[in-house]
């Protein structure tokens, strides 16, 4: 008995040393991401959930609605008279990470555009999804809301999201949904969740963030590697595997053709189609595009603000030292030039 | 592999138990280790394992010869039927569907063929020189054909480059000349050094021939120190590998710390340090730009950052190996001790790289002359050693400037009689020496560092012309300061207690802070650009 509360005392005092450690020597950002199962078997925002993000550069608020959408009121499926629905799919740059829901891009877009028209915004955008998760949600939620106009936005981590998911495949040159499910530890993390003191720790500890970024980013490349290997490789087709596909083209292919069902999609309910291509950043001011180059994808209306970013770098664009999510200033600038390529594009008539 | 792999985390305990398993036959656990030697090495490139399988076959029939004046029929086809094997296996098999290996084959079949001849034939034909001796031919086909292999894969298109631009210097005229494609197997300086100690040590009587080839080549391939040190000498490596090994009281620990330490040095400070030594230093590196820094301060930082980085990075690699060999069983020689507290530049030889400055000094300064030949003769052979021990770090014009200037500042402090300076003064004293004397390395180390004559110029330049202090500069002190006082800290207890390894006589609590410390930093400060270690291309 003594043995086991000498070492119970061992692993609290280290677990606090461990804190210490980390709050003095290598801070990170306290992100508790709430995410739950849907329905339709892959990740949603928690319903109802009301949490915070702090780190060294920003603290906010995040309001989740009885529907899984980022705002502070519910949003019903049916659309009022005269109202142009925006629904947006995406990932934790859509859901606004970084910013306070007023100060996220598309607060900023509605606003710019809210004289002149009745815009009504439903953000679907989740955490950690990619563009195979995106286009779930488009199928079974996002047309629930008879959206006008679909916006979703593109990063550079969906390549090898949308590979880990294993959702979609390319066989014979066509996009086959070969998974229903994609719930990556998320039974775990409901029922750790349960308990009041996880998620105290969750929502406090730099610790735990660490440890779980440390671990989600294992998880993350062994799963890449395994899945690329024994899962996606073999169903490429024999032509492909003659033409000597890299890992690369591969990614490549299944981003493009996921990009070209959402539009066939959006297209087949009439609404219009824009794409946000959110840049890397490498320093404060130099910014890459890692949006798809290929002629499939002429039809699909790209915003990529890496001029207009170029115009205001000598702002802080992206929380540099915390998680690279927009600032309120890069929120600012992305929402105003999406508004004027809206109207520009005649996507408000 | 390397150390700060995944793979090696796998690799080292399978081979740890495959080893221990067969306590009490050392002479299994060498074909163990032999094997997972080959393996280790293996992993970078298998091609290059023909190379060292060459090296052992030579070395280990030389020295018979030099020992006992002939080989055993058994030895000379065990080494063949080796050298064979390995020419299968490392050569003749297209392991990376190579397009143009079928010439590299043809070459292999019939350099192989040959050295077996040569290896079966040997002991008649050192009979048929009747006025050189016996061990006198075993002992140059020894160093003949280890200088000839660092030659081809190390300075071949060093030395062709070099003649073609002397000749278009001197006489305008570009020579046509075949500069080949040749890779730099990993470690290479290392072992065929280690090697040619072997040969040369049998020879001087210091050390008795192996007679069994699997002892040897477990010994020349000994995967924790075979790519880059430290460079072990026969003499008190090789009777390891001819006894029954126990891990000494408390070894598995303070090799488990040794290779932690090892690892934090390497990762967390070198990897890190680097990054910003790049910043600086790398778009200088092909040439193009030829325009001073603009700020001279933060020229110097770098070069401050570089000392640590590459201190870090070569003695990290060296506690790991040390402290891998621990939990074998072996004892690796220390290859730092603790070189930036160095008072002069005799001392800093003493304390940095020591397995490389202790063998050009036993099997070249000494053989040159030495000391012993008056002043003139002492300086020339220093600065020649010097020079060797540059150019033995790559073949390029910048180590042999480093060589050079390393010579240059031994010959200069025995010319104005401070030799020893700083090794006896009183403590204020000592430090100023202290400081000089690291500043001079500093130097050294911008020589070193830089890829070419004009950056070395332009970095000087910089340094006593354009100095001021902005936030780069802030920043640059901000990390360097970060990564660099733990290592201090660290160095500050070695000098207190005495020893590299404090914590032996540390009481319990602050040893365990100091095993959090360096285990959480591994884990939570590791920088996300991993490297090679840079010892590793020499």
């Amino acid at each position: 008995m003594i043995k086991l509360l000498k070492l119970t005392l061992l692993i609290a005092y280290i677990a606090v040393l461990a804190e210490v450690f980390i709050r003095f020597l290598n801070p990170v950002p306290i992100l508790p991401r709430y995410v739950s199962a849907t329905d339709y078997g892959i990740r949603g925002n928690t319903q109802n959930a009301d949490y915070q993000h702090v780190t060294e550069e920003y603290k906010i608020n995040v309001k989740i609605n009885s529907k899984g959408v980022r705002s502070d009121k519910d949003i019903r499926y049916e659309k009022s008279e005269g109202v142009i629905r925006v629904v947006t799919l995406g990932d934790s740059f859509m859901l606004g990470y970084g910013a306070q829901l007023s100060e996220t891009f598309l607060s900023q877009m509605s606003n710019s555009i809210v004289d002149k028209h009745n815009v009504e915004i439903v953000n679907l955008g989740v955490s950690g999804h990619g563009t195979a998760e995106e286009l779930i949600v488009l199928r079974e939620e996002g047309k629930k809301y008879d959206p006008d106009i679909v916006l979703l936005s593109w990063h550079g981590t969906d390549y090898a999201d949308n590979i880990r998911s294993g959702l979609f495949n390319i066989m014979n040159g066509s996009l086959i949904q070969v998974n229903d499910s994609y719930l990556p530890a998320v039974k775990l993390r409901e029922y750790l969740f349960s308990f009041k003191i996880y998620e105290f720790i969750a929502s406090n500890s730099q610790l735990y963030s660490w440890l779980r970024e440390l671990v989600s980013e294992m998880v993350k490349n062994s799963y890449e590697e395994i899945s690329s290997y024994f899962e996606f490789q073999p169903k490429i087709s024999e032509e492909d595997n003659r033409n000597n596909f890299s890992t690369e083209d591969k990614k490549n292919e299944l981003a493009i053709h996921l990009l070209l069902e959402i539009k066939k999609e959006v297209d087949d309910i009439g609404a219009k189609f824009i794409v946000l291509d959110i840049p890397r950043f490498s320093s404060k001011t130099h910014f890459r595009s890692t949006f798809p180059d290929d002629v499939r994808l002429v039809d699909i209306l790209v915003y990529n603000p890496i001029t207009d970013f170029n115009h205001y770098n000598e702002n802080i664009l992206y929380w540099e030292k915390s998680d690279g999510h927009f600032t309120p200033i890069g929120n600012q600038i992305v929402g105003k030039a999406l508004a004027d390529i809206l109207e520009k594009n005649k996507y408000l008539d | 592999m390397l150390f700060n792999s995944f793979e090696f985390f796998l690799f080292l305990p399978i081979v740890l138990m495959l080893y221990w398993s067969l306590k009490r036959d050392f002479k299994k656990q060498n074909i163990i280790l032999l094997a997972a030697s080959y393996f280790f090495y293996g992993w970078w490139d298998i091609r290059f394992l023909f190379l060292i399988a060459t090296t052992t076959v030579v070395d280990y029939n030389a020295a018979l010869i030099i020992q006992y004046g002939m080989t055993t029929f058994k030895q000379r086809v065990l080494s063949i039927i080796f050298l064979v094997v390995s020419a299968i296996l490392f050569g003749l098999i297209n392991w990376k569907n190579e397009v143009a290996w079928g010439i590299v084959q043809n070459g292999i079949l019939v350099f192989t063929f040959l050295l077996s001849v040569l290896i079966y034939l040997l002991p008649l034909i050192v009979d048929w020189f009747k006025v050189i001796s016996k061990d006198k031919i075993a002992l140059s086909l020894s160093i003949i054909s280890n200088l000839t292999i660092l030659g081809c894969f190390k300075y071949f298109n060093f030395f062709v480059d070099s003649f073609s631009n002397l000749s278009l210097l001197l006489f305008g005229i570009e020579p046509s000349v075949i500069t080949l494609t040749i890779i730099l197997p990993v470690g290479i300086s290392f072992y065929t050094f280690q090697s040619m100690s072997y040969s040369i040590d049998v020879y001087r009587g210091q050390l008795k021939a192996s007679k069994s080839l699997f002892d040897y080549a477990a010994y020349l391939s000994f995967f924790p120190q075979l790519v880059a040190g430290p460079i072990e000498r026969g003499k008190t490596f090789l009777p390891q590998f001819q006894r029954i090994r126990n891990i000494e009281n408390g070894g598995v620990k303070l090799g488990l710390w040794l290779i932690a330490f090892g690892l934090f040095k390497k990762i967390v400070i070198a990897d890190n340090l680097s990054i910003f030594v790049n910043t600086v230093f790398s778009p200088y590196d092909n040439g193009e730009l030829i325009t001073t820094p603009e700020n001279g301060l933060m020229v110097l930082l770098a070069i401050y950052a570089f000392a640590f980085q590459i201190y870090a990075d070569f003695s990290g690699y060296a506690d790991i190996a040390r402290g891998t060999a621990k939990l074998f069983g072996f004892q690796l020689m220390i290859n730092f001790r603790l070189p930036y507290i160095a008072t002069n530049p005799s001392d800093f030889w003493r304390r940095w790289h020591i397995s490389l400055s202790s063998w050009l000094r036993d099997y070249l300064y000494i053989p040159l002359g030495g000391s012993r030949g008056g002043t003139f003769k002492t300086y020339r052979n220093l600065f020649l050693t010097m020079l060797l021990g540059g150019l033995w770090h790559g073949a390029s014009i910048t180590f042999v400037l480093w060589g050079a200037y390393q010579g240059t500042i031994l010959i200069l402090y025995r010319l104005f009689g401070v030799e020893s300076a700083g090794e006896q003064s009183k403590p204020v004293m000592k430090v100023l020496h202290v400081i000089w004397m690291f500043h001079l390395v500093c130097l050294g180390w911008l020589i070193f560092r830089a890829q070419n004559v004009q950056t070395i110029y332009l970095f000087l330049e910089a340094i006593f012309t354009n100095l001021f202090i902005d936030q780069a500069v802030i920043d640059g002190v901000s990390i360097l300061t970060f990564y660099l006082i733990p290592l201090l800290v660290y160095q500050i207890l070695q000098i207190k207690y005495k020893t590299l390894y404090p914590q032996k006589v540390m009481a319990a609590i602050p040893n365990f802070h100091i095993w959090f410390f360096t285990i959480m930093s591994i884990l939570a400060l590791s920088s996300k650009l991993s490297s090679e270690f840079i010892y590793f291309a020499f």
